[in-house]
């Protein structure tokens, strides 16, 4: 009789730590089966979240405004980073290329909310596209499997960040460029080329690049470095040649922000919790099993620039969508490290998780702007129509009114009603001990700007900082604004404004 | 041993209590797992399901 091994006497095979451990754990079909589940389940919602933004009509928020509006206006003839005052007229800390890189789509297929999101849209493809070839090619296919699962689930938990009109979404793509190619023959000259391009679009992106220059040290030494050093200088400094792109403005903008930037204690708890599910996907796999040297290297460099992140993640206005294009290191990271065992297979499930969450809020948000295209084609209608020009969109007091005239500003950008003033930079200089609107009350009390469009029903200019709740234009603003201009019409969502003083 | 005991022994063996408890907290582990898995397809497909186009 055989008697049943967790039964005596010693027939049972001696007990080891392994039999409770992950490293015990076959692959069985079912697991698989959850996998591809939840790789199909995302990209299906993911792909939900991109239709919805696409056929949206308005965007994320007001940056994208800013990012579209400063580039627009640079590719017909204004500087990209002027300066008034000492202060950014326009322009946000953001390098060039974040600026230039949705142009090419606007100037192809006609200046417009929906042709301004297709080129992250393309990004966001290509990242999948370069990855799952990478993958494919370089694992077997229960690691593939796992990269495409962390991929699309990662993608999905970051929401819009991974699709919308900032430079995000290229960072992922440059970083998911760098993973692939470092391997390579020229590995050094084409990770400095991402990198180069990485900086020239946020000028910290150089962190998200710490696990593959490690890997390049490792397999190329100081050289390999010193060549990723040349090539990336030379290729951030290229867009600065572009006419009206100034360096030195950038750099004046640039140190400005970065210099008085405070941390916020409610996005250190955001980034905590984010940061909770994404060490998992690393800790658990480094823990279940040996591994080799130069590739638990690679994951404990992951894991610290993490830690690296949280700072340029916690200041204001900023969040744990600074953490996603570490996405494509930690994709290769784990497929390095061969995850094996219940937690090590499932903890990408942690992001699933969270990102049904997640994705839920972002549509939400994106419900909440429908209807938003119809006042910005109204705004567009009167600016037409207007017998006075040049024509500009003001702000009342709502955050929702602030939002929608970012909106309309943007698009009155696209059809060529230049945008002399903004208040989102307002935003940022407040941030920083500046007071930005008493520069601009010349526009008022020399009525260049000759009508205004203000939210219906509000108090013109009285919108509040979404850093501090302090009021963006000064008290001496609004009363130049008083004293020159009066109310002269009323449409479905405007009061019109025009310069007293013209009509006299 | 007598020979009763030996029947009584192998009628009713003795249980490992050692290896039971480890097995049972693999199953406990096992199931955390699926568990987490299934709640996450769940709460997807749901969020899914209420934003079709």
């Amino acid at each position: 009789m055989t008697l049943p091994d967790y039964l005596e006497p010693a027939q049972a095979a001696p007990l080891q730590l392994r039999d409770i451990g992950p490293a015990s754990d076959t692959q069985p079909p079912s697991r698989s089966a959850f996998v591809i589940v939840a790789i199909a389940l995302s990209v299906v919602a993911l792909g939900i979240e991109c239709y919805q933004y696409l056929v949206l009509g308005a965007y994320w928020d007001h940056i994208d405004c800013s990012i579209l509006i400063s580039g627009w206006q640079h590719v017909h003839g204004a500087p990209l980073y002027e300066l008034q005052d000492g202060a950014p007229v326009l322009a946000n800390l953001y390098g060039p290329l974040a600026y230039l890189v949705q142009m090419p789509a606007l100037l192809l297929f006609g200046a417009g909310v929906a042709a301004s999101k297709v080129t992250s849209f393309l990004a966001l493809g290509t990242t999948v596209a370069v990855m799952g070839v990478h993958m494919v090619r370089r694992s077997t296919t229960g690691q593939a499997l796992d990269g495409f699962f962390l991929l699309t689930a990662g993608l999905l938990l970051f929401g819009p960040v991974s699709f919308w009109v900032r430079a995000d979404p290229f960072e992922v793509l440059l970083v998911a460029l760098a993973v692939v190619l470092t391997a390579g023959r020229r590995g050094g000259t084409c990770v400095g080329v991402c990198i180069g391009l990485a900086v020239n679009f946020k000028v910290h992106a150089f962190v998200y690049f710490l696990p593959i220059l490690v890997d390049l040290w490792w397999t190329g030494g100081w050289r390999a470095l010193l060549r990723v050093a040349m090539f990336s200088g030379m290729t951030f400094f290229i867009p600065f040649l572009i006419p009206g792109i100034s360096l030195h403005d950038y750099f004046v903008t640039v140190s400005e922000q970065v210099a008085g930037g405070t941390v916020s204690s409610s996005l250190m708890v955001k980034n905590t919790i984010y940061a909770v599910v994404i060490l998992p996907l690393l800790v658990l796999p480094l823990i279940a099993h040996q591994h080799q040297f130069r590739d638990k290297v690679y994951a404990w460099i992951v894991l610290a620039t993490l830690g690296l992140l949280f700072y340029p993640a916690s200041s204001q206005g900023a969040g744990p969508h600074h953490f996603l294009p570490l996405l494509p290191v930690l994709i290769e990271a784990r497929r390095r490290l061969e995850p094996e065992g219940i937690a090590a297979e499932f903890a990408p499930f942690l992001i699933v998780l969270t990102a049904s969450f997640a994705m839920q809020g972002t549509l939400h948000n994106m419900a909440s702007k429908r209807g938003w295209d119809l006042v910005s084609e109204e705004a567009l209608a009167v600016a037409r129509h207007s017998p006075v020009q040049p024509i500009q969109i003001g702000y009342g007091e709502s955050p929702k009114s602030y939002e929608i005239s970012e909106l309309s500003k943007t698009v009155l950008a696209f059809n060529f009603y230049p945008v002399l003033l903004g208040a989102q930079i307002l935003n940022e200089l407040r941030e920083i001990g500046i007071e930005g609107s008493t520069r601009w009350i010349p526009y008022l009390t020399e009525c260049r700007i000759k009508r205004w469009l203000l939210p219906k029903g509000e108090k013109p200019f009285t919108t509040i900082s979404y850093y501090d709740r302090s009021q963006l234009f000064s008290k001496e603003f609004r009363q130049a604004f008083f004293t020159r201009y009066k109310l002269v019409e009323t449409t479905e969502h405007f009061d019109l404004w025009d310069c007293a003083h013209e009509r006299q | 041993m007598r020979g009763s005991e030996l029947l009584e022994h192998r009628r009713f063996p003795k249980l490992n209590y050692e290896l039971l408890g480890m097995r049972a907290i693999r199953a406990l582990w096992l199931s955390l797992w699926y568990a987490t898995a299934v709640v996450a397809l769940v709460l997807l497909t749901s969020v899914v399901l209420q934003n079709l186009p």
